[in-house]
């Protein structure tokens, strides 16, 4: 992290000062957007930085000085975060934990805004050099992520809280809807015809600033040549001020026809001292400068004298820091410099000795970069290959790609860790293409020594890569190749080929060898130290056990996950996940408030202390519970909420969503959507539905259970038992209990009262050692008519427990009087506003109260409504007649 | 459906006289200046040399006067 790219650039004491454009960004504050558009040398960033030193500052300023490097959307979002945690700390630990958990930039920049909203911020935010990153999307190391990082300075704009104002500073036009703010006069803009100096300014450029002595005459003949371009006049400056005879170079430059910057860099360099225009020369390739580095490179012992001198000679450099450790040059400046210096033999050497500078100061990036301009690619891959495990931890498999692809083939192939690491980053962003062969080439190529430890590691990427394309045998193949050779890779050991290996069992069915197996991924990853990595096998093992009927141990293995994830401050990813499977299994044994906290706890962490698949999983889970609660219709709200979420990962999915929906659809009385899923979805099961099917055919026997024109008792009796039987024989117990309270109602709609009872009896047997409740209970009054007739024989507190289950309402009676505690009349008015389209913003507006008066009202009323989103507080507030109509 | 030709370089003209220093740097484009313009003429510029040549334009401060089409029979 480079803090001087956060740093607010210095005014210079002596500058013009300048009203008429700080009263013009002054007036940005009520805009989306203060855009600051001119070419290169028309004083933004002064003009900005003159803007923000003035002593009466209104609000906190958070700057960002772009490069091409904020191209990568993770880089940008870290700076991002980083500038607006110095102007205001604590502001961004949603979005800081968004960006850890290798959330979309979309997402972070989100939580941003919603913190700043939340807290009523008060900012400017300032991102200057925006043209280095719109330049990047057609010609960067990463296009496609350029254009992220636009995505998300567009949604800046879009959702800008009303307490921020944002300014972008550039040389070129930002895509963004510039012509649609205009028109709204959302948009406040500084160009090159506000920012040129008039001639009054440049009058005071040229005299106080820059110190001349010359008659107006020349002024008027120098600012005519200039027109305002305010590096111009600077150089046109220095030059006249170390010229005895300043009218004759005025009117010399003012009657040369050459672009006028590039002439007045020659003028200024020709002026300088001989080592002083070799200084500049031999620098020049450098993006910023410290007198150690720039020794470094220029091989002499006076870089911190001479940049120092340079800054006081106005010479363009901008110091970085208060300590005038590290300055740049000014871009213009620089531009100029580099192309005088070429990129010859010289240059090269000078970029050897930059690189060398910055691997021995642990910039690897920096040194990879000023290796590849040094056109050695032979240190440059090394230098990769040493950066591949940061990047690939940063989540920038992007920069991995683009780096690995520029370097000639037959050097990358030298490196074999690298070709692995440019196959493991392909296969990550999805292009399957050319993997084989990197494995195989990295095989092939791999160096005696190491040959063994990288055989392991291709079959580890070959297993990943047949699992991605379905291919059962060679995943299973291949991780059993790599299990054996990993295991004793002390950094990456046996955990990951064996939690490939669990995948592969448990969506073949194979719970017993799934079990063990992540049991021993886990135990794995631990010992290497991966303790974060250990929660989405806990997961894993929750759900297989689950399917197994331990219940006990599930919840066990969940509160154990629990409580490794909490251990540490701020919680592992995948704390929220614990949270969520812990809830999922609480509600089977009956405990639906123990459930209800828990998925509180996790909604709490926010959706970013999960791993991504959670953000379906915790809607799910409240779907069920929510339905153990007498709400179907919320549930069917919360799953239809998680489908777009669904986020498919290796885990088969044994209870898809779009089953899962379907007892809801038949409790709502939807039987015309239940039965179109049905007769889509039998087709595919086929006369023996396998494993991964076994809930999606349980739940067509419901459909026929339950569907008046289709009503066929006898063939969902026969489909039942032919699941219990293949379930049995698998060790699914859990799945059994589900199959057989539908077995034992099929019974009863067959006619078979006597069977049905018997069947429910056995069934009850197998329940009751682990306590499973709502597998039962959930199917409401008829299975609780069945379980009376059953406790008539013998009452045990299980048959009541669950007696109590199935018949309890748990839809309060109408009226206040359901309620925990009655609502406020302020409570009651915020109420019915959420029944409107209102924003919070808006209803906070209506009530004249602030945001955080109207959210607490709000966190009050979900509380006693027993609810936990506003649609669902609207819901049960109509049920509960509390809406007034 | 008649397709219009596809230029195969470009004719830039800027203000100001650019040295023969520009041509290493913007590569592969001839440099004329007369009268304080300067034509750039590259006779097998695609898109992306364009926009590279577009933009250290730009970054050099540049002003542009006009960008046309050549057409070079293969």
């Amino acid at each position: 992290m480079l803090t001087t790219k956060l740093r607010i650039p210095r005014a210079r004491a002596d500058a013009v000062p300048r009203q008429r454009i700080a009263a013009r960004l002054d007036s940005g504050a009520d805009a989306r957007l203060t855009l600051v558009a001119a070419p290169a040398g028309f004083g933004k960033t002064s003009a900005l930085a003159g803007w923000l030193a003035r002593p009466a500052r209104p609000r906190p300023v958070a700057w960002l000085s772009l490069d091409g490097g904020d191209a990568d959307p993770s880089v940008f979002a870290r700076y991002l975060i980083a500038a607006i945690e110095r102007a205001l700390p604590g502001s961004t630990a949603p979005a800081s934990a968004a960006l850890e958990a290798g959330g979309a930039l979309h997402d972070i920049v989100g939580a941003l805004i919603g913190s700043l909203d939340a807290a009523e911020n008060e900012l400017v935010l300032v991102l200057d050099d925006l043209h280095l990153v719109t330049d990047a999307t057609s010609s960067g190391t990463d296009p496609a992520g350029a254009a992220v990082v636009l995505d998300a300075v567009e949604l800046l704009v879009d959702r800008l809280p009303p307490g921020v104002q944002l300014v972008v500073a550039t040389r070129a036009d930002p895509p963004l809807p510039l012509a649609r703010l205009r028109a709204r006069g959302e948009l406040v803009e500084l160009r090159a015809a506000d920012l040129r100096f008039t001639d009054d300014e440049a009058r005071a450029f040229l005299t106080d600033t820059m110190g001349l002595d010359i008659r107006p005459a020349d002024v008027a003949a120098l600012d005519a040549r200039a027109e305002g371009w305010i590096a111009a006049l600077q150089l046109a400056a220095l030059t006249v001020r170390d010229t005895t005879d300043p009218h004759a170079a005025i009117a010399r430059f003012a009657g040369d026809d050459r672009h006028l910057v590039d002439y007045l860099v020659e003028e200024v360099l020709e002026r300088q001292p001989p080592e002083v225009r070799d200084f500049l020369l031999a620098t020049a390739i450098l993006p910023r400068l410290s007198g150690d580095l720039v020794d470094a490179v220029t091989g002499r012992t006076d870089g911190a004298t001479m940049l120092d001198a340079l800054d006081r000679g106005n010479l363009f450099v901008v110091p970085l820091d208060d300590r005038r450790e590290w300055y740049r040059y000014h871009h213009l400046f620089a531009e100029m410099l580099r192309a005088r210096a070429g990129d010859g033999e010289d240059a090269r050497r000078r970029h050897g000795r930059a690189a060398a500078w910055f691997e021995g100061h642990g910039e690897t990036e920096d040194a990879l970069h000023h290796t590849l301009a040094a056109h050695d690619v032979e240190s440059a891959a090394v230098l990769l290959e040493g950066l591949v495990p940061q990047l690939r931890r940063t989540r920038r498999e992007a920069a991995i790609v683009h780096w690995a692809e520029a370097l000639p083939a037959e050097v990358r192939r030298a490196h074999p860790r690298l070709t692995i690491g440019l196959a493991g980053a392909r296969l990550s962003t999805g292009r399957l293409d050319g993997v084989e062969e990197l494995l195989a080439e990295a095989e092939r190529e791999a160096p005696t020594a190491e040959s063994s430890a990288i055989r392991g590691e291709v079959a580890l990427f070959r297993a990943a890569r047949a699992l991605a394309t379905g291919d059962l045998d060679e995943a299973q193949r291949q991780a059993t190749v790599a299990a054996d050779i990993t295991a004793a890779d002390p950094q990456l050991g046996s955990g990951p080929a064996a939690g490939i290996l669990g995948l592969v069992r448990w969506t073949r069915g194979d719970l017993t060898g799934a079990e063990s197996a992540w049991r021993e991924s886990i135990d794995g990853l631990a010992r290497s130290g991966h303790h974060a990595d250990t929660l989405g096998g806990r997961i894993a093992l929750g759900e297989i056990l689950l399917t197994q009927g331990r219940l006990g141990d599930a919840i066990a293995e969940y509160r154990r996950g629990l409580e490794l994830a909490t251990a540490s401050a701020p919680p592992l990813r995948g704390a929220a996940d614990m949270h969520v499977g812990l809830a999922d299994a609480l509600r089977e044994r009956g405990e639906l408030v123990a459930a209800r906290e828990q998925l509180e706890r996790a909604e709490a962490l926010g959706e970013f202390a999960g791993l991504p698949q959670n953000r379906h999983r915790r809607r799910v889970a409240l779907a069920r519970l929510r339905a153990a609660e007498g709400d179907p219709a919320g549930a069917l709200d919360l799953l239809d909420e998680a489908t777009p979420l669904y986020t498919p990962d290796f885990f088969p999915d044994v209870r898809p969503i779009a089953a899962e929906r379907v007892r809801l659809l038949l409790l709502l009385g939807r039987v015309v959507d239940a039965r179109d899923w049905a007769a889509r979805t039998e087709k595919a099961l086929g006369e023996h539905p396998a494993f991964l099917n076994e809930f999606a055919a349980s739940t067509v026997a419901r459909v026929l259970l339950s569907d008046p024109e289709r009503a066929d008792p006898g063939a969902a009796t026969a489909l039942l038992d032919r699941l219990d039987a293949d379930a049995l024989a698998g060790g699914r117990e859990g799945s059994r209990l589900r199959i057989r309270v539908l077995g034992a109602l099929a019974r009863q709609a067959d006619g078979r009262p006597q069977d049905a009872l018997e069947y429910l009896a056995e069934t009850v047997r197998l329940s009751e050692p682990e306590g499973w409740v709502q597998v039962i209970a959930d199917e409401g009054a008829p299975i609780a008519r069945l379980l009376t007739a059953l406790a008539k024989r013998r009452a045990t507190p299980y048959l009541r427990r669950l007696l109590d289950a199935a018949t309890t309402t748990r839809v309060a009676d109408t009226g206040q009087a359901g309620l925990a505690a009655p609502l406020s009349a302020r409570e009651l008015d915020v109420l019915r506003l959420l029944d409107s389209g209102l924003s919070g913003a808006d209803i906070a507006r209506e009530l004249s109260i602030s945001l955080n008066t109207m959210r607490s009202h709000t966190k009050a009323i979900f509380v006693k409504l027993g609810v936990t989103s506003r649609p669902a507080a609207v819901r049960r507030a109509s049920e509960l007649g509390l809406l007034g109509r | 459906m008649s397709s219009a030709p596809v230029p195969t370089g470009y004719v830039i003209r800027v203000l100001g006289r650019l040295d023969d220093r520009w041509r290493d740097r913007l590569g592969g484009v001839t440099l004329v200046s007369v009268d304080g313009i300067t034509t750039l003429r590259g006779d097998a510029l695609d898109q992306a040399a364009l926009h590279g040549v577009l933009t250290a334009l730009r970054d050099a401060g540049v002003t542009l006067l006009s960008v046309d089409p050549v057409f070079v029979a293969p």
